[in-house]
C-alpha cells in the first residue's frame, strides 16, 4: 500500500514540474524575425542626375533633393533637360522621381523647346519612353502660332507629337496675315 | 462664302486632336467645329496641313457629315477642302450649295475667291434650281 502511495506521489511531483520545464524550454527559442522599414532621409544640395548609357539623353537638376527610402527622390524647383534631336526644358515647382519606374511626377509644370511651349498643373514624364502625360487641362503653343488647349494631353517629345484626348479648343493664326 | 477677313484666326473645337510636328499635320476628330469670322465648317474629322515651315496653312480638309455655312449660304458634301492662300473652296461628293431657296447640286463644286462657281457633274448631272424672285445675280464669293 505504502509503495503505491509513494508511486502516486512521485508521479504528481513530476507532473507538477513539467509546465515549468516546458515554459523554460520555450522561452529560450530566439524571438521571431520581422522586417522593420527604416527610412533613410538624405538632403542633397545642387542635385544632378543624368541618364545612363553612352549617349546622355537627359539631365535632372534641382537646388534641393531629398532621398526618400531607396526609390524616391523629392525635388524642389527641378529642371529636366532633354537632349534628344531637339533640346527641351521641363520646369516645375516640385517633383518626385521614382528611380524604379524611371518616372518623374511634376507639379505646376512648364515645357519649353524651340518649337513648342506648354503648361499644366500636374503631369508625369517617363524618362525611358520620352513621353509626358497629364490628366489635367493643358495648354500648348506651337511656334507656328497654333495654340491648343484641352484635357488628357500626351506630349511625345521624342517624336514631336501632341495628342489631346478631350475638350480640344485651338486657335490657328497665320504668320504675317 | 465669306473668307475675305482671312487675317482672322481659325478657331477649331473637337473631342480629340493629334498633331505631328514632323509632318506638320493636325488631325481633329469628334464633332469638329471650325470657325473663321462668319464662316463655320462642321464635320466628323478635320485635317490641317501646314507648309514646311509650319507657319502657313496649305489646306484644310473636312470629311464626314460635312456642313459649311456663312451669312449668304449653306453647303453640304462628302469632303470639303479649303485653300486659304487662294481662298478657294472645293466641295466633293454629293455637293450641294444653297442660297436662300436657290440650289445647285453636282459631284464637285468649286467656289473661287472672286465669287465664281464651277459645278461639275461626274457621276450625276449638274442640277440648278433657281426661284425667279431670288436674286439671280448674287453668287458666292469665298
Amino acid at each position: 500500500m505504502k509503495e503505491a502511495i509513494y508511486k502516486i506521489a512521485a508521479f504528481l511531483a513530476i507532473v507538477s514540474i513539467l509546465p515549468f520545464v516546458i515554459f523554460m524550454a520555450r522561452r529560450e527559442s530566439p524571438p521571431e524575425k520581422f522586417h522593420v522599414e527604416t527610412h533613410k532621409k538624405q538632403l542633397i544640395k545642387n542635385f544632378t542626375l543624368e541618364s545612363k548609357g553612352e549617349k546622355r539623353s537627359w539631365v535632372l537638376r534641382a537646388p534641393e533633393a531629398v532621398f526618400e527610402g531607396n526609390k524616391e527622390i523629392i525635388l524642389k524647383f527641378p529642371e529636366l533637360e532633354l537632349l534628344e534631336k531637339e533640346r527641351v526644358l521641363i520646369h516645375a515647382e516640385s517633383a518626385i522621381y521614382n528611380q524604379e519606374t524611371e518616372e518623374l511626377f511634376l507639379e505646376n509644370v512648364s515645357i519649353e523647346s524651340e518649337n513648342l511651349s506648354g503648361k499644366t498643373r500636374t503631369g508625369t514624364y517617363s524618362t525611358s519612353k520620352g513621353v509626358f502625360v497629364t490628366h489635367d487641362t493643358c495648354e500648348v503653343t506651337l511656334k507656328n502660332r497654333f495654340t491648343v488647349e484641352g484635357k488628357e494631353c500626351i506630349l511625345d517629345l521624342k517624336n514631336k507629337r501632341v495628342i489631346i484626348q478631350s475638350k480640344v479648343k485651338s486657335i490657328l493664326r497665320e504668320e504675317g496675315k | 462664302v465669306e473668307f475675305k477677313e482671312n487675317n482672322l484666326p481659325i478657331v477649331i473645337e473637337a473631342q480629340k486632336l493629334s498633331y505631328n510636328d514632323s509632318e506638320k499635320v493636325a488631325i481633329y476628330t469628334g464633332n469638329v467645329i471650325a470657325q473663321r469670322g462668319n464662316t463655320v465648317m462642321k464635320g466628323d474629322k478635320l485635317t490641317v496641313y501646314f507648309d514646311k515651315t509650319g507657319k502657313f496653312i496649305e489646306k484644310i480638309e473636312v470629311t464626314g457629315n460635312v456642313y459649311i455655312e456663312d451669312p449668304r449660304g449653306k453647303g453640304w458634301c462628302d469632303k470639303l477642302t479649303y485653300y486659304p492662300v487662294q481662298e478657294k473652296l472645293v466641295l466633293e461628293g454629293n455637293a450641294k450649295l444653297q442660297q436662300d431657296k436657290n440650289t445647285v447640286l453636282g459631284d464637285r463644286i468649286v467656289a473661287y475667291k472672286e465669287g465664281r462657281i464651277l459645278v461639275e457633274g461626274i457621276k450625276q448631272k449638274v442640277k440648278t434650281v433657281i426661284y425667279p424672285e431670288g436674286k439671280v445675280g448674287e453668287s458666292f464669293r469665298p
